[in-house]
């Protein structure tokens, strides 16, 4: 064990020296190049902004609503105005080109129901498949309320149950009780 | 004393789901096509100034396998179309799915052509009309144009066995009667 420290200088160097070898050689810049310009890549397609134009301002809040409301299919957890991917933002035209035409929300909606099914809406219509989806947590939440109220009821009458409570004390359980508060009492005064 | 039994029954239920949950593929949405009128297209035909027009097709069943260059997951299903080409007589349409025409034939010619036409979606407007997600999808659809199948991502070994295969023959059985 005592000879660790040395063998950690010694490791230690050899790190040194191979970070050395990298720098020395042209691989490292041209390695750093490379990670560089990924991070310009990767920030110039950040910023790029889609400009949609609408004729008026109605067409353009709908079309806001409906890519909010969409989902996009490839990345699944976003929405097609999250979403990065090339699907989404072919979705995101054709929606477009739909409120251009002059379709309603619900026109737009089953346009896109139609080709990838309910699972392209974020809100789910109400249909005898998605019952359980819809009212299983109302009933879970019930059932547990229910059980909670009973329990606590039931709690609460075992504690106050008058066969439980003794009527007449023996003159020894009063002494306890009368020595018990005098211990305690002078304290509570204070 | 049931009570003591109570922890034990939650928990055979919760990993009854879990268990239930690992067979499910999330990244699979069931198509609602299946079953419909295969959507009608018209197009150019890769490298050629021919249109294609899916109606033309019908009267005998055909595949629709959706691909391009850039994908990496066609490459690996590629080798069974090819396969399937040389072993069925059925009619396999290639959609090239938003691809640069040149690189798709070369793609092509180093990999094997398995198909018997194929059909230029630039735009990916055709891949919406399928409800296309992601590339590799294969769509059968029988000699009414309606879509009998849909396999999403890249078709195994297994998948055109068991489940292409079977539907292919049968699906050429019944245009011939």
């Amino acid at each position: 064990m005592k000879q660790s420290p040395g063998l950690r200088t010694a490791s230690t160097r050899a790190v040194y020296a191979s970070s050395l070898h990298i720098v020395a050689s042209g691989a490292w810049w041209s390695a750093l190049a490379v990670i560089c310009a990924m991070f310009l890549a990767v920030t110039t397609a950040d910023a790029r902004v889609e400009i949609v134009e609408f004729e008026t301002d109605s067409q353009r809040r709908l079309y806001q609503d409906m890519i909010a409301e969409l989902r996009c299919l490839v990345c699944q957890n976003q929405n097609l105005a999250d979403s990065n991917a090339d699907l989404a933002r072919d979705l995101r035209q054709r929606t477009r080109d739909l409120i251009l035409q002059g379709k309603t929300r619900d026109e737009i909606a089953e346009f896109m129901v139609a080709r990838y099914g309910d699972f392209v809406l974020y809100r789910p219509p109400l249909k005898a498949s998605t019952l359980v989806l819809w009212f299983a947590p109302f009933a879970l939440f019930c059932f547990m309320a229910l059980y909670l109220f009973r329990r606590f009821r039931r709690s609460q009458q075992s504690q106050f149950d008058s066969k439980n409570v003794p009527t007449s004390y023996s003159s020894d359980e009063l002494d306890t009780a009368a020595s018990l508060l005098q211990k305690d009492l002078p304290d509570a005064r204070k | 004393m049931y009570r003591f039994w109570y922890p034990l029954i939650a928990f055979v239920i919760v990993s009854g789901f879990l268990w239930l949950g690992l067979d499910l593929k999330p990244r699979e949405i069931p198509s609602v096509l299946v079953d419909k009128p295969a959507p009608e297209f018209s197009t150019k035909r890769l490298l050629t100034d021919n249109q294609i027009t899916s109606t033309d097709l019908i009267g005998k069943p055909w595949v629709l396998n959706v691909w391009a260059s850039w994908c990496v997951a066609c490459r690996q299903e590629h080798p069974l179309f090819n396969d399937l080409a040389k072993r069925s007589e059925i009619t396999i349409l290639g959609l090239n799915y938003k691809d640069k025409p040149v690189e798709a034939a070369e793609w092509l010619q180093n990999l094997g052509n398995p198909y018997d036409l194929i059909a230029v979606d630039d735009t990916g407007n055709i891949g919406i009309e399928y409800g296309v997600y992601g590339v590799p999808e294969t769509f059968l659809i029988d000699h009414h144009g309606m879509i009998r199948y849909k396999h999403i991502g890249p078709v195994s070994a297994q998948d055109m066995e068991q489940i292409l295969l079977p539907r292919i023959r049968s699906m050429l059985q019944d245009s011939k009667t």
